[in-house]
């Protein structure tokens, strides 16, 4: 994904940078950062002639880094280092996690980077989530218009949450009524026990607490919605108590 | 023995000690090769001071066993020597350095721009250092034999004292007229050199030991790094 390469992050484009620059040298780097984040992304793009390897696979590190002089080798936490290589002669481009022994690293990489998580470089975050939005569109063959909320999307497990959460949100926004049925349908076959005695209240909440929330959201009073619906004002109020609903 | 056709002026010229001869105010009337050099980092007034300091009471000359350390170099004697008011002469004598037998592994020298292992440097230093940069490099430093990886991690070492810095000043030139005896053989040095207010120390020992290893000469002041590095040549090819 090119979007890396076109980060608003400073620190990102910093790393960039270096790395580009490091490409023209006989030096080996370290990328370390949490998981998702775009470091092998980063690396591969950057060295994109070079062999990679998951150091988790340690006979085909100790393979590749005997035929090669230069190789890239990600999840470098685990790397075992194999006996009778001369890593110092090797230029080795690495990413790790976070777990793993900067203590060790030292001795081998001229340059160590450390990559900042995707909640760190919010303004990151339009940039690959209208990636992830084109991407659901075409792939999921949504037509309609997707309004995404940058702030609402999932970024605790970084790209791969963000993602998900696109793509979600994508499905969500494109759903029609059949369809929605369809999701209930499944919902109730799967959730519905034979051990419930209030079942039907309990799932009413689901279509109600939906319903009040997105009516409060677009006209904001209380009494226009009761009207809207076809309520009473307090049956609408008894109902927001009842769902604990704070928008207003 | 007639002296007649000796030419001493030459012979204390070109002899390895620094020797400086001050007139009465301090101003130099005679310098050494040697000496040209120290004052390239010591100025005329310390160096005069220094000759006062340790002259004799009266005319004739003392020599006194001193413990003098500025940058690379170390001393320790100086002679002062006065005849009259009108000059007064300071030598000073080197320690010896103890010869280091460790050999330059030629297997892992690259022919490098020295500029672009410091452009890619300071951009990963800058991921973190907020401070501002003054940069004077000359361009025109002509590749030259480096271990590329060996001395990226020197530099980042020492770009790493200076991480809590509000300015760094970093030179690279090369050093006129000092030259550095590898394994019998003879090279300019470039010297890189950092400069600030302060700086942290924890890396010194790592630099010196990465940098033996590469026959860099580190030398550390409480604000300042210079690292004079052998000017190797890419052997040519027959």
């Amino acid at each position: 994904m090119d979007r890396f390469l076109e980060s608003r992050n400073e620190t990102i484009r910093q790393i960039t940078r270096s790395l580009n620059s490091a490409k023209r040298l006989f030096i080996s780097s370290i990328v370390i950062g949490e998981e998702s984040i775009g470091k092998e992304t980063l690396v591969r793009k950057i060295f994109s002639e070079l062999p990679v390897v998951s150091a988790k696979n340690v006979d085909l590190v100790t393979e590749i880094l005997t035929q090669n002089s230069e190789v890239i080798i990600t999840d470098f936490e685990y790397f075992s280092y194999p006996s009778g290589i001369e890593l110092n002669k090797k230029r080795i481009v690495a990413t790790a996690g976070m777990g793993v022994d900067e203590k060790r690293l030292d001795d081998i990489f001229a340059f160590i980077y450390h990559m900042p998580s995707l909640s760190d470089r919010p303004e990151d975050i339009p940039l690959f989530a209208d990636h992830f939005l084109e991407n659901a569109k075409r792939e999921l063959m949504i037509e309609g218009e997707t309004v995404l909320d940058y702030d609402a999307l999932n970024l605790s497990e970084n790209l791969l949450s963000l993602k998900a959460s696109v793509y979600r949100e994508a499905v969500w926004q494109d759903i029609d009524e059949r369809e929605l049925e369809k999701a209930l349908y499944s919902y109730f076959k799967k959730t519905l026990s034979g051990d419930d005695t209030d079942a039907y209240r309990k799932n009413l909440g689901i279509f109600e607490r939906a319903l009040i929330e997105a009516g409060l959201e677009l006209y904001g009073s209380q009494l226009r919605l009761s009207e809207i619906l076809g309520i009473n004002r307090n049956t609408l109020r008894k109902k927001i108590n009842e769902y604990d609903i704070h928008r207003l | 023995m007639s002296t007649i056709s000796i030419d001493f002026r030459y012979i204390a010229e070109k002899d390895s000690s620094p020797l400086i001869v001050f007139g009465s105010r301090g101003d130099i009337l005679f310098i050494n090769d040697a000496a040209e050099i120290v004052t390239g980092y010591l100025n005329k007034k310390e160096l005069f001071s220094l000759a006062l300091e340790n002259a004799p009471k009266s005319f004739g000359t003392k020599t006194t066993l001193i413990d003098l350390s500025y940058r690379q170099f170390s001393f320790y004697a100086i002679n002062v020597c006065y005849m009259n008011d009108d000059w007064i002469a300071m030598r000073l004598y080197y320690r010896p350095i103890s010869s280091k037998t460790s050999k330059v592994d030629r297997s892992s020298l690259i022919e490098t721009d020295i500029n672009m292992i410091l452009d890619a440097t300071l951009a990963m230093f800058e991921v973190d250092y907020r401070g501002g940069i003054s940069l004077f490099v000359d361009q025109n430093i002509p590749p030259f034999m480096i271990d590329q990886n060996s001395f990226t991690r020197i530099l980042r070492k020492t770009l790493d004292s200076f991480i809590s810095t509000g300015e760094l000043e970093i030179s690279l030139k090369f050093s006129i007229g000092e030259y550095m005896v590898i394994e019998d053989s003879r090279y300019r040095i470039v010297q890189l050199s950092l400069q600030s207010d302060t700086r942290l120390t924890d890396g010194d020992v790592a630099i010196s030991e990465l940098s033996e290893k590469l026959r860099i000469t580190p030398s550390f002041d409480k604000s300042s790094i210079t690292l004079d590095i052998p000017f190797i040549q890419k052997p040519s090819e027959v």
